[in-house]
């Protein structure tokens, strides 16, 4: 009986010795791990028609995730994203006017789009970065749940925006792609009259 | 007191009564003497007053020898005067109603015989019987008068006086005799009446005494002879009584002993009846004495014969019970060992149990080092992220670059897929951290289970050891016993010899036995027969 419940030691300690070196040699890709990432760059590289779009061609956009929706801005009106650290809200403005934050010394107001296009706000949502935007007359930053990156449109795959998409969202789209990426009109935004705040308290 | 004495005291009272009363008769007898002795000397100084008047009246009637003879009877009258005198201040009777009525009559007197001697001057002088010679006579006549008046008031006195005094004599002598009389009589039957009555109850003891009522006291308590008399009967009645008593003892005594003679002759009677039945029992239990002699003479025979079988039993017994030892003492040895090894086992079980805790200790450590890892790859995480952002704003500034920023926007590109890879990465080794943390928290449990299950071996093997011990014992008591026993098995065989011996020995006794019951039965029937004959003897006497 005890023959039977007896732990093999022999295995045990090989085992842990297996771990240790494991643990602690350095990152060194062997041979084939080499050509394997290697296989899957060419395949990637394979899948490109390999033909190089123009500037003309395609329309450069930061894509962004807002509550479940997935959104577009023209690059040309980015300046800079931002992870927010901390805010500073201000008083006797419209309610989209979240606050202010300052960005290496400067200063920009930082707006809720979900307010500002009337969506519903209920659900949790991060809205712990910031997009700032820019045109020469105008700079805000717009709160958004998460950056996914930038990456280039075909001006050809962009259809206006559908019918259905009514009020004021709709008012500012500029465009949807097949895959449902509503692309704003920065430049709209930008100049709407609501970002003026010229408000008097108690006036 | 005496009874002639108390007889001498009464009577002496009743003469002291008597001559009492007889003193003062004599007494008041004097005083009639003394008045009768008075009065005389009274009546001859009214006789002497009388024969004075008629001296006075002679001479002036003209015989001259009358005067001579007033002078004897004036001289008289003197005398018996002064002999009255004399007598009542000898007799010490003077009263002041005498003494001054005796004076009185001495100054009348004097005065009388001055007035007489004036008359007879003056008659001499005139011898005539002028009328101045009537006038003193008439004055001579008044002043006799007047003395005569006192004399006669004394004279009438003293008759009274003695008139009383003879009647109170009389009156005395009689009550003195009356009171006398009652006085004697009434003492005489009292002194009857006690005499009668003692008297009267000795008679009645001694007729009581002599009906045989010997209880009877007198009760008497007078100290004369009467009260000695009574308590010479009192003690007489007494020891008659003692005697009496004494006389009754004896003969209760004497009905007693006849009784307790009765009662024995009884009892010997009865003793017969009963010897001549027991000896018929006794000849009865004889001849069962002896059929049980046989008897016994036969059950010895198998009682030797069963002994022998018990000592072949005993050997045999002797035998088993030196196995019985041996084997005892291998057992004892074995459990020695036994006992030896729980407590190597309770030793070792500590060991492990240290072991243990040494265990959970590292496995612990190594959940700490696991939650360290953790804190990296949330480091490593944030790394990622923050390179994902350089990455989109590496490309919006490459965008703003236009033609020029295209490679850039590559380079851009690739690392954004490295800090997505890092982030994968990160998020598999939370994953396996994760595993970690489980897999350790298992560790933790079985390791608890395992420390409980040691905790609970070492109970057990304690148990085990105490029980082994208790049985270590137990088995050397009994190879203590089996040891014994094996001893007094062979001592056992012995006794048996002992007693086949003994039970020859009680054969040849029983076989004596059985030829002595048939003595006895013969003898028995000897007593028998005398028993029989001892109750017919008794029976012709009755009691």
């Amino acid at each position: 009986m005890e023959d039977e419940t007896t732990i093999d030691w022999e295995q045990i300690h090989r085992r842990l010795k297996a771990v240790e070196t494991a643990i602690g040699r350095e990152f060194i890709p062997t041979e084939q791990n080499k050509k394997e990432i290697l296989r899957t760059r060419a395949e990637q590289l394979a899948r490109e028609d390999g033909r190089e779009p123009t500037a003309e061609e395609t329309l450069e956009v930061i894509e962004f995730c807002l509550a479940t929706e997935t959104y577009a801005l023209e690059m040309a009106y980015v300046q800079e994203v931002y992870s927010l650290k901390e805010i500073t809200p201000l008083p006797c403005v419209p309610s989209f006017v979240k606050g202010i934050v300052n960005v290496r010394g400067q200063i920009f107001s930082v707006i809720d789009l979900k307010e500002f296009f009337a969506l519903p706000t209920e659900e949790l949502a991060a809205l712990n970065k910031v997009i700032i935007m820019h045109t020469d007359d105008m700079e805000f930053g717009i709160l958004v749940d998460n950056i996914i990156g930038g990456r280039s449109v075909p001006r050809k795959a962009i259809q206006p925006a559908p019918s259905t998409l009514t009020g004021v969202q709709g008012k500012y789209a500029k465009g949807v792609t097949s895959e449902r990426l509503i692309i704003l009109d920065a430049a709209k935004i930008l100049t709407d009259r609501r970002m003026i705040v010229n408000e008097n308290v108690g006036g | 007191m005496k009874l002639g004495q108390k007889l001498f005291l009464i009577f002496g009272v009743v003469i002291l009564f008597a001559v009492t009363g007889e003193y003062i008769s004599i007494a008041q007898f004097n005083k009639v003497t003394d008045n009768t002795d008075e009065l005389a000397y009274l009546n001859l100084m009214a006789h002497h007053a009388h024969n004075m008047t008629i001296g006075v009246n002679g001479y002036l009637i003209g015989n001259p020898e009358y005067r001579q003879e007033f002078q004897e009877h004036r001289q008289s009258f003197d005398r018996e005067w002064q002999a009255l005198r004399e007598y009542k201040t000898a007799k010490n009777d003077l009263s002041t109603d005498d003494r001054s009525a005796l004076d009185k009559i001495a100054v009348d007197q004097k005065a009388y015989v001055e007035k007489v001697q004036s008359l007879f001057d003056l008659y001499d002088e005139q011898k005539r019987l002028s009328d101045k010679v009537i006038a003193t006579w008439t004055e001579v006549d008044y002043l006799g008068h007047e003395r005569d008046a006192m004399l006669n008031k004394l004279i009438v006195d003293h008759n009274e006086s003695l008139e009383f005094a003879a009647t109170a004599v009389s009156w005395l002598l009689l009550i003195i005799t009356v009171l006398t009389v009652l006085v004697g009589l009434t003492i005489a039957v009292l002194i009857a009446r006690f005499i009668t009555s003692a008297v009267v109850k000795l008679k009645d003891a001694a007729v009581a005494v002599g009906e045989g009522d010997l209880k009877t006291r007198v009760d008497i308590k007078s100290k004369d002879e009467i009260g000695i008399l009574a308590g010479a009967f009192n003690q007489m009645v007494e020891k008659l009584e003692k005697a009496n008593a004494g006389l009754k003892s004896e003969i209760f005594e004497r009905t007693r002993a006849e009784e307790s003679l009765k009662e024995q002759a009884m009892e010997i009677m009865e003793g017969v009846n009963v010897l001549a039945a027991s000896s018929s029992e006794i000849f009865a239990t004889t001849s069962q004495l002896a059929a049980s002699a046989s008897q016994i003479a036969a059950a010895i025979n198998e009682t030797t014969t069963t002994i022998t079988q018990v000592r072949q039993t005993a050997q045999v017994a002797s035998e088993k019970s030196e196995l019985v030892s041996q084997s005892a003492q291998q057992t004892a040895q074995i459990s020695q060992t036994g006992h030896k090894a729980t407590n190597y086992t309770i030793a070792e079980m500590n060991r492990i149990n240290t072991h243990m805790e040494s265990i959970t200790e590292s496995i612990l450590t190594l959940g700490e080092q696991s939650q360290a890892i953790g804190e990296i790859i949330a480091t490593v995480d944030d790394l990622a992220y923050q390179t994902n952002l350089l990455a989109v704003n590496a490309s919006i500034e490459a965008a703003k670059a236009g033609e020029q920023g295209k490679g850039f926007t590559v380079v851009a590109q690739e690392i954004k897929n490295l800090a997505e890879q890092s982030k994968q990465a990160t998020a598999q080794v939370r994953t396996i951290l994760k595993d970690i943390q489980n897999a350790t928290g298992a560790a933790v449990m079985t390791t608890e289970q395992g420390n409980k299950a040691v905790i609970a071996g070492l109970r057990q093997s304690a148990e085990a050891g105490q029980s082994i011990k208790k049985l270590a014992e137990g088995v050397a008591e009994g190879a203590q016993s089996v040891r014994q026993i094996s001893a007094s098995s062979r001592e056992q065989l012995v006794g048996v010899n002992q007693v086949v011996t003994a039970m020859e020995n009680i054969k040849q006794a029983s076989l004596q036995n059985f030829d002595s019951s048939k003595q006895l039965e013969f003898e028995a029937q000897n007593l028998q027969q005398l028993g029989h004959r001892l109750k017919q003897l008794v029976d012709q006497y009755s009691v």
